[in-house]
């Protein structure tokens, strides 16, 4: 057999895979996020990492995934001291990863967790549905070899065991360049092959790290402002969390413009103290991008880039005391469930 | 020098370690024995004390007779630790907890290791099993995930809970767990979860959850009811209704441990003020507050196990609003490490 043929047998041999769901051969298929990064469609069995090219500041990021729809994630993520590469891609969502909105204004919203109940309980490799009845547990897929490029080291992943995990601990720190376009790719897994991108980001610190939260004022905010031109796409997330120990805890959620200044609305301030206040009340913002794709069997999966840090977070007009003791201001009394006067 | 002795320690440890941080400062910050509150030193004589490879040559005894330590027990802190709501002493040396979604090692002289990557973005407890692999209560999820010591893997080994809380480990790997939201008091193995054994459903604002030394009495925090309530292992199999062992109203209960001799040792919270030790001794009398803690928020404390200078006498409080671990001289040892011989 001449030696090309033999070379494209082996390739189309190696890159079909057979539909889960129907048992038939599809073909090898592309599913990229953006678009203008310029990447040229590459062998679904790759043994190295594909060439990056394209423009970071134009790359198109096509945002995180809707949350009814989130089968998995990768993401790079600069820490204080150490970095990692991590993510893994199941074939459902938990349904209780699937947050209710509750509140919004602007680029804010408030999200809540609610807690489905199955009784009896669910067994051992199910999960319980808002309806009560218990589900297959959504199960972490193999997606083949794994690349990412455009970092100071590329990785090569292949899924670890038990549980098709992907990740790298052994990064150099900072794993990335802020500015440089970043690429993954999936290989020849259950789902057709996968390109997405995203852009390094300068690492996030807090200019004003305690944040007082005030019942009818708004929360401002102020972080390092970038000191490089940016993607478009790129953009500062904030999660913010009073309610630790609520049955139904709500957080909230904000998406600003990476300028290093932002400000959480009154309005939704109030209504997340109306929610409750109650354990560690704790916060995050992240600097980062996120791009975005279907997947051949019809969940998302996204791909961020990111530099999270966390606030010290204090609760103002809720006031500690000691049940039975007068520790509380004129005009309140001491509840003795939540130790705060009211 | 520091780099040495962390050196040393990693020499001494089980093989196939998690893997490290290549490049980069290894402190977390903080230095060891920040601010001391009194004496470090221990009442009583141990029978045996483990080495600091973690290999027991002979078993270790204690004297329960031996009277406890007078009320306020001496603490130190060390800070540079984090936030965590709970964590776990390692036979590789490290106190293993959930920071920034990852479970991370931190060793006693300020060192850090990545073990795992994006556990959950809200981690409850985090326990060590007897092979050294790790269980996290994996709130975000609803579910109980078990980490890979050596390879970092993570899987789920039971989904579909509310909101799952404490985590206490028993012989053979058996969990016995709380969930905060459906008050459920429930066990299985980790290694073979099912079947799921419930004991008890409508607890409310189930958390801390630790097992008398001989396995025979299950105690459980209430939070907001502030009670600790126990259940005792029944002789056909099964478990007794709850009875209230403490009541403190107004009070903030938290994580729960217990020590080789069977003392509880409750942890509460006050936001904005101090928190408490409270101590039940064995009988299940109330010891009252045992220490004082400059921390409005307390989740947990375990014992060490004396490796990696965790020392089996002192129990380790988290404080989750500075992130310091608090060293406490109880006097006692704590009960045998699920993963020491």
């Amino acid at each position: 057999m001449p030696r090309i043929a033999l070379i494209l047998a082996v390739f189309l041999a190696s890159c079909g895979k057979d539909d889960p769901a129907t048992g038939d051969s599809t073909p090898t298929g592309l599913t990229t996020g953006s678009t203008s990064g310029g990447t040229t469609p590459t062998p679904c069995n790759i043994t190295e990492v594909p060439p990056v090219v394209g423009d970071p500041l134009t790359v198109d990021l096509a945002g995180e995934c809707p949350l009814s729809n989130r089968w998995g994630d990768f993401a790079v993520s600069v820490y204080d001291i150490y970095s990692i590469v991590a993510g893994d891609v199941a074939n459902g969502v938990v349904p209780i990863t699937v947050l209710e909105e509750v509140g919004r204004d602007g680029t804010c919203v408030l999200l809540r967790r609610n807690n489905p109940f199955c009784d009896p309980p669910c067994a051992s490799d199910q999960t319980c549905d808002f309806d009560g009845t218990c589900v297959p547990y959504p199960e972490n897929q193999d997606l083949g070899t794994v690349t990412i490029g455009g970092l100071e080291a590329d990785v090569i992943m292949q899924p670890i065991q038990p549980g098709n995990n992907y990740f790298n601990t052994q990064m150099p720190h900072p794993a990335f360049t802020p500015g440089s376009l970043i690429e993954l790719t999936t290989g020849c897994g259950v789902y057709d092959q996968v390109v997405l991108h995203g852009v390094g980001v300068e690492p996030v610190t807090l200019t004003s790290p305690d944040w007082v939260v005030r019942d009818g004022e708004d929360l401002p905010i102020s972080w390092n402002a970038p000191t490089v031109p940016i993607n478009p796409g790129q953009h500062v997330q904030v999660r913010l969390n009073i309610d630790q120990h609520g049955n139904t805890p709500v957080q909230m959620f904000c998406s600003f413009p990476d300028t290093g200044t932002a400000s959480l609305p009154a309005s939704l301030v109030d209504q997340l103290m109306a929610f409750g206040v109650t354990g560690f009340p704790n916060a995050t913002l992240t600097r980062r991008t996120v791009d975005s794709a279907t997947l051949s069997s019809g969940g998302c999966i996204d791909f961020s880039i990111t530099s999270p840090v966390d606030p010290n977070v204090l609760v103002d007009g809720f006031i500690p005391c000691i049940p039975g003791g007068n520790t509380c201001p004129t005009g309140m009394t001491c509840d003795p469930y939540i130790g705060l006067c009211e | 020098m520091r780099v040495a002795v962390l050196l040393l320690l990693t020499a001494g440890c089980a093989p196939e370690a998690p893997q490290t941080i290549p490049t980069g400062p290894q402190t977390g910050g903080g230095t060891p024995g920040g601010t001391p509150g009194g004496s470090a030193t221990g009442s009583g004589t141990p029978g045996a004390t483990t080495t600091g490879s973690g290999t027991t040559s002979v078993p270790f005894t204690w004297d329960c007779t031996t009277p406890l330590p007078a009320a306020p027990v001496p603490f130190t802190n060390q800070t540079g630790y984090s936030e965590a709501e709970d964590f776990d002493f390692h036979p590789d040396g490290w106190a293993g907890l959930v920071y920034q979604t990852n479970l991370v090692g931190k060793d006693r002289y300020g060192g850090t290791t990545v073990i795992s990557p994006d556990v959950s973005s809200n981690a409850a407890s985090t326990r060590v099993l007897s092979t050294g692999d790790w269980v996290i209560s994996d709130v975000s999820g609803g579910r109980v995930i078990r980490v890979d010591h050596v390879t970092g893997a993570k899987e789920t080994l039971l989904g579909g809970l509310s909101w799952p809380n404490g985590i206490e480990v028993g012989s053979n790997d058996d969990l016995y767990m709380t969930d905060f939201s459906t008050g459920r008091v429930f066990t299985f193995n980790a290694w073979n979860p099912d079947p799921v054994t419930q004991i008890d459903i409508g607890q409310p604002q189930a958390n801390g959850i630790a097992l008398s030394p001989d396995e025979q009495t299950l105690y459980v925090v209430l939070s907001w009811t502030a009670a600790v309530i126990a259940y005792d292992r029944q002789p056909g199999g099964g478990w007794s209704a709850a009875r209230v062992v403490l009541l403190i109203p107004g009070a903030d209960f938290q994580g729960l441990v217990s020590d080789y001799c069977g003392n509880l040792y409750v942890t509460d919270a006050y936001p904005g003020q101090h928190s408490y030790i409270i101590r039940i001794r064995a009988d299940e009398t109330n010891d009252g507050i045992i220490a004082t803690l400059p921390s409005g928020y307390v989740p947990n404390a375990h014992f060490g196990h004396d490796i990696g200078g965790w020392n089996r006498f002192m129990l380790y409080a988290s404080d989750r609003e500075q992130g310091r671990l608090f060293e406490l001289d109880v006097g006692v040892p704590g009960k045998q490490h699920p993963a020491l011989p």
